[in-house]
């Protein structure tokens, strides 16, 4: 108990006292918590159906039904927000969406939505702490308030604004609101984006945040380097990227503002720790990619998966079928390794020894498939496609 | 399957299929047409298929067949006839033990397991570069003052009577009217689509004053001239 002596602590509280108030000092530009939010019966209204709408998400396959990974971005969020939570009294909610863009957008009562193409595009926490700091940053500045109410966007938001009576009367009576209907409407409002002056402005405060949150702020450059979209996809251009000042001009404003820090934090957190908190989104991301055949992005993604969880016997199977997919008659040793992986996980992988007989049988070494073959049928011996396999080895024979 | 159902399915197929009615041209070539020519010399082609509710008379099929092989190996392709495909496919589906569960009812998982080893198997079997899908498909054709326009057709459609409305004039109505089209995709062994392109048909349906209903289905798909005239259009971007 000697360690913690009083007047030890004392000495580093002070000590603590002092590095917050240098930091302070440094940053005094750090977003201040609104006087009182929501400020107005108006933005309260907005909230109300915000809330709704996300409460009618939850419920669908759009959202990553994953509580873990949840609390995990909620935690990233409240070291950004820092004691400005407890100011504002509000409880972090993180919403991630199943779709393989790199997106991330706040409602305008703070819940941040993030995309699982935008996790599984970070390498490390600290890039997401950089795009999180940017939405936060829209949050606290009340962009999307200010956008839902701009004249651009009156007629969606009259629309809008239709909809709370029916969900007042529909709360007051007890019956289900129709919310459908406004879920359109609403996703159009919060995600089309913001004035580029809004854009400049949330991306110097977000990186005040993240160094206020003592993550390394060279972070923030991979991370916003990853919403560059490839001049060739045009289809994964999001609606509120590409409002943002382009690429190449907030690089630029960032690292001037980044060469600004001084004493900055330099420890970049480790990328092992990152994919395994994200690791559910990432295998849903994986999915997304191999269904849209953007196979490249899928192996890059099931590479961070299989290290985050390199037990995990889905994970190299999966590597299997994408080598699979994108060169069904090529790319021999990658499939045969990545199955041969999976059945080391999980020797009773029957799907594993059908894809790696078959890769072999493709080689014309009948030897191996055929004891690959075998090995399936006796795992799986009411396999819809038994029959078939039954076929290729007498065909070997 | 009586009259109501049939009518209820083509309407209910039709109004989903609505939105895509006047679907934007596309380009027919998915790559660029010289790669096509570049990386394409054998066709292998798939056994001939109606989807939804249509049904494909069999000289039908083989009609289509010909045309498209005509036209293909006038242009210098190789091609592989759909009954190499359908062999291996009839051969896979005896091997499961044919698709029908104990109850009657399809096998969906042992469909599926066919129609995915079939088409590997004619790949492994054969050097083909291209698989050619022919596909007679239902789609949702504008009509305006009772003329429908349609994947490069244009045809009348036709009145089972003529209701006093009509008598007096007024009869021309508009909206989307189901029709069939014959839509032929090609394919690269890794499975990316490289030419897409649709050849209308002709309408499958009639109206009936105000109503649409669907037209006997012993007369459909087999006028030579139309069927001749939709491969001719499938093709017309090769």
């Amino acid at each position: 108990m000697d360690r913690f002596h009083p007047i030890k602590l004392f000495i580093l509280a002070l000590l603590l006292c002092f590095t917050t108030a240098v930091t302070a000092a440094k940053y005094k530009a750090v977003n201040e918590a609104p006087d009182e939010i929501p400020e107005t019966a108006q933005e309260q209204e907005i909230w109300a159906i915000g809330k709704a709408h996300q409460a009618q998400v939850r419920k669908t396959s759009e959202v990553v039904n994953d509580p873990q990974l949840e609390i995990y971005l909620e935690r990233v969020a409240a070291r950004l927000f820092g004691p400005m939570l407890d100011q504002i009294g509000m409880e972090v909610d993180v919403l991630v969406f199943n779709d393989p863009t790199v997106n991330a957008w706040v409602y305008p009562d703070g819940t941040i939505a993030v995309q699982t193409g935008l996790l599984a595009a970070m390498e490390n926490e600290a890039q997401l702490a950089a795009i999180l700091g940017h939405e936060i940053s829209h949050f606290l500045n009340r962009h999307a308030y200010i956008q839902l109410v701009s004249k651009k966007k009156q007629a969606s938001f009259g629309k809008l604004l239709g909809t709370a009576a029916s969900l007042a009367l529909a709360a007051s009576t007890g019956t289900q609101a129709d919310l459908s209907k406004i879920g359109a409407v609403w996703t159009e409002l919060v995600t089309s984006g913001y004035s580029r002056k809004l854009e400049t402005k949330a991306d110097a405060q977000g990186l005040e945040l993240l160094v206020a949150a003592q993550y390394p702020p060279q972070e923030a450059l991979p991370a916003f380097e990853a919403l560059r979209i490839p001049e060739d996809d045009t289809a994964n251009i999001s609606k509120v990227w590409s409002s943002h000042p382009d690429i190449d001009s907030r690089l630029k404003n960032l690292k001037k503002s980044i060469k600004k820090i001084k004493s900055a934090p330099r420890t970049v957190p480790d990328s092992l720790s990152y994919f395994q908190s994200v690791a559910s989104a990432l295998r849903a991301n994986v999915k997304l990619d191999m269904q849209a055949r953007n196979y490249n992005n899928a192996e890059r993604v099931i590479a961070k998966y299989i290290q985050a969880k390199p037990m995990d016997p889905e994970g190299h199977f999966t590597l299997g079928e994408i080598h699979r997919k994108r060169n069904p008659h090529s790319a021999f040793e990658q499939r045969t390794q990545a199955y041969q992986a999976a059945i080391q996980q999980a020797s009773d992988f029957a799907d594993a020894y059908k894809e790696l007989g078959m890769a072999y049988r493709q080689q014309r070494q009948n030897e191996p498939a055929a004891a690959a073959f075998n090995q399936y049928l006796s795992l799986a011996p009411n396999a819809p496609d038994a029959g078939i396999i039954k076929g290729y080895l007498q065909s070997m024979e | 399957m009586n009259k109501r159902s049939l009518t209820i399915l083509i309407t209910t197929c039709v109004l989903l299929l609505s939105p895509f009615a006047e679907a934007a041209k596309v380009d027919a070539y998915k790559i660029k047409k010289k790669d096509f020519k570049k990386q394409v010399e054998t066709i292998a082609l798939a056994p001939p298929e109606a989807l939804q509710q249509l049904s494909l008379p069999p000289a039908t099929g083989r009609l289509i067949e010909q045309e498209i092989s005509r036209v293909l190996s006038r242009k210098g392709y190789t091609v592989l006839p759909s009954s190499v495909f359908q062999k291996i496919r009839d051969t896979m589906k005896q091997q499961v033990g044919g698709y029908k569960l104990p109850d009657g009812s399809d096998d969906l998982e042992k469909m599926r397991a066919v129609r995915e080893h079939s088409h590997r198997e004619l790949l492994f079997q054969h050097p083909v570069d291209a698989v050619l899908g022919i596909h007679v498909r239902l789609v949702a054709a504008p009509f305006e003052k009772d003329k429908a326009s349609w994947d490069g057709i244009t045809q009348k459609v036709q009145k089972s009577d003529n209701s006093l409305y009509d008598l007096m004039g007024g009869g021309k109505y508009s909206g989307n009217i189901g029709a069939a089209s014959l839509r032929l995709s090609f394919w690269d062994r890794d499975e990316n689509l490289l030419y897409s392109h649709a050849g209308g048909i002709e309408l499958v349906m009639m109206r009936n004053g105000k109503l649409l209903e669907p037209l006997p289905t012993a007369g459909l798909l087999k006028d030579e001239k139309r069927i001749k005239s939709s491969v001719k259009i499938a093709l017309k971007p090769f």
